[in-house]
């Protein structure tokens, strides 16, 4: 196992990502044995990424985007390789210590925003604070302030029902930022947004980038690459930008 | 310590307003549905338990001042008052006079139980009759035996020579019936000579002791004993004591040969294990309440989580442990079944009146179940048992499928 690079927020050496098809069906099978062959959906990635850099990955679908986001993420462990984010390797932790690793380091933003539908866009932003055991009213401090820097001061009684795709987005945005992680982690962040309000949530991003946190983004979208300081482009699990 | 307590207590609260989000928007019929589940298991199991209580306790035939009775062997207490005919003690009086004289014993009582036709003023009506030797204090089948003369005058020495009181203490339910109050004369007809006059001494509560509104009378055991031909071995159903002495018990059980002891807390709730089938209605009742509401719960709550998995993969992508997320859905069912459980208590007494009342229709002044305090406690621990044995099951379809595999769908 290669150490991390010294500055890195996150890094990857050599890593591979396989899936078992069929592994439901065949576990019952006497010998154990899967009919269909494993797919790799990631081969031999490595990747280093520092404090403040914004990296892109892009890719066609299927490409192993997705794959590499949840792996960077914490939400899956390499099938071999490894990641480091903030300095541990995912591989030694147990699924407590990489729940534990998400709340405080990572921030995830997804396309379709995620949001509890039945909770206001504060009490959606405090999210975090609540399994990190923060006080009522210091977790409503912090996620008034953080839905003031997206521009949200205004909307935080609203429920996602009453907010528009561009409102729900920097609240996904703003409940990500409101632990301060080390690294935001964005799987396409304006997918379901026109290109007017993608810009403004690029913006945040790269607000985010210049307060020093780390952000990955996959997209299809070009110019929502163009905000990336370093692209990493991906077909069939492999890179090929390199 | 602090930072956990916060956490439990905000994950309760957001517990709290996903049900109430439930309730109101995504699956108001749905949720409503699992209360009811719920509310309907806790009823039934303390309708149920209602019944099985009250067939225990209908044989506490001692009033809460009686300490312990000697009862023929096999005869549990749940089948006294309805023992005519079966093994009875003889020499009743002296034993009765024997344990008396103890230091350690208040008084000691035989009490016969008869079933006999009563009349007043042209209206004749079967009532449970119990023959004591009257002390103060003493209470029969919820009489209190206060208004009859103490002792047992007639018996006198056992010559049965002694001066007839002619007294009866009736219960309410007993006086309502016959339209009898204190100072009537009722005509008592016995099965071994004619009828016998006898003043009614007092009018009393007969609510105690599980015989509700059951017509009762007491008077003395001798002159029931010469109005039922049972003079002659001078016997009688048990003998009641009251003891100040908590290890008399085994002295007790040497009275007679093949008799048993029954304590005083073997009566009212703890009795339903004296009767069998008051054991095996309520435990029938219970386990049926159970597998009605784990069914009801697990099914309509199962339903919820499934449509929920994303919001149990966002949970676990933003961070919440394993753990926090357990509590957060066992929070959820724990609220559903406080509210179903509040709810099941309230239809379990409206079970108890109703079967009382649908009883009440065919044969007047019988209670067949009873509703004591205790039953609230009883339904709100069955509602929580019910959280409990369905939160496996529910936390188990939350990890169906992986945080990654959910939230790319």
């Amino acid at each position: 196992m290669s150490p991390p690079a010294e500055d890195a927020v996150l890094s990857c050496h050599a890593v591979t990502r396989t899936y078992t098809r069929g592994h439901q069906r065949t576990r019952w099978r006497s010998n154990g044995a899967s009919d269909r062959p494993d797919v790799t959906a990631l081969e031999d990635i490595d990747l280093t990424v520092e404090p403040g850099d914004i990296l892109g990955i892009k890719g066609p679908s299927g490409s192993g985007k997705s794959t590499l986001l949840h792996l960077l993420g914490a939400l899956d462990t390499p099938t071999s390789g490894t990641v480091h984010i903030t300095g541990r390797p995912t591989t030694d932790l147990t699924a407590r210590e990489r729940a534990r690793l998400r709340l405080d380091s990572i921030g995830i933003v997804f396309q379709r925003f995620y949001l509890l539908s039945s909770l206001p866009a504060l009490s959606n932003v405090a999210l975090p604070l609540v399994e990190r055991g923060v006080s009522k009213s210091k977790r409503h401090d912090q996620a008034s302030a953080v839905l003031h820097r997206v521009g949200l001061g205004q909307r935080q009684s609203h429920t996602p029902g009453q907010l528009s795709g561009g409102e729900q987005q920097r609240v996904a945005i703003a409940r990500a930022l409101v632990t301060d992680p080390a690294i935001i982690i964005a799987d396409e962040p304006t997918g379901e947004l026109d290109t007017e309000t993608g810009a403004q949530i690029l913006e945040l991003f790269e607000a985010a980038a210049a307060d020093d946190t780390a952000v990955v983004l996959a997209s299809h979208d070009e110019p929502t690459l163009a905000i990336a300081d370093r692209v990493l482009e991906l077909r069939d699990g492999e890179r090929i930008d390199a | 310590m602090r930072e956990r307590l916060t956490r439990v207590r905000s994950l309760v609260g957001l517990g709290g307003r996903l049900v109430a989000q439930r309730l109101r928007h995504t699956a108001p019929r749905r949720t409503a549905v699992t209360i009811l589940g719920i509310a309907f298991a806790v009823a039934l199991c303390l309708t149920v338990s209602g019944v099985s209580v009250a067939i225990a306790d209908q044989g506490s035939v001692a009033g809460s001042n009686v300490d312990y009775w000697i009862v023929p062997e096999g005869e549990s207490s749940s089948t006294l008052p309805v023992s005519v005919g079966g093994p009875r003690f003889g020499d009743v009086h002296a034993v009765a006079d024997r344990l008396t004289s103890r230091s350690d014993v208040v008084y000691a009582s035989p009490v016969s139980m008869q079933l006999l036709q009563l009349s007043h003023r042209g209206t004749t009506e079967y009532v449970i009759v119990a023959g004591v030797v009257a002390h103060d204090g003493l209470t029969v089948a919820g009489v209190n035996t206060s208004a009859l003369t103490p002792g047992d005058p007639h018996y006198e020495n056992g010559t049965y020579d002694g001066p007839w009181t002619g007294e009866v203490v009736i219960s309410d339910g007993a006086g309502a019936l016959l339209n009898a109050t204190p100072s009537d004369s009722v005509t008592v007809r016995g099965q071994a000579t004619s009828t016998r006059e006898f003043t009614v001494a007092a009018v009393t509560d007969g609510g105690e002791s599980g015989f509700g509104d059951v017509p009762v009378a007491v008077m003395h055991l001798s002159e029931l004993q010469t109005l039922t031909g049972a003079t002659t071995s001078d016997t009688a159903d048990q003998i009641l004591v009251a003891s100040t002495n908590p290890n008399i018990e085994n002295d007790l059980a040497g009275v007679y040969a093949h008799s048993d002891v029954v304590t005083r807390s073997d009566t009212g709730l703890t009795s339903v294990t004296d009767s069998d089938l008051a054991l095996a209605l309520a435990a029938a009742g219970f386990i049926v309440a159970l597998v009605v509401g784990v069914l009801f719960v697990a099914t309509t709550l199962g339903l919820e989580v499934t449509t929920d998995r994303r919001l149990w993969a966002t949970l676990s992508a933003i961070g919440f442990s394993a753990r926090s997320r357990a509590f957060l859905l066992f929070a959820q069912i724990g609220l559903l079944a406080l509210v179903g459980g509040v709810l099941g208590v309230i239809l379990g007494r409206l079970g108890v009146f109703a079967a009382n009342t649908a009883v009440g229709t065919v044969f007047e002044n019988t209670l067949v179940a009873v509703y004591p305090i205790e039953f609230v406690g009883l339904g709100l621990t069955m509602a929580l048992v019910v959280a409990v044995l369905t939160t496996p099951y529910l936390l188990w379809l939350t990890t169906r499928g992986t945080v990654t595999d959910t939230l790319k769908t």
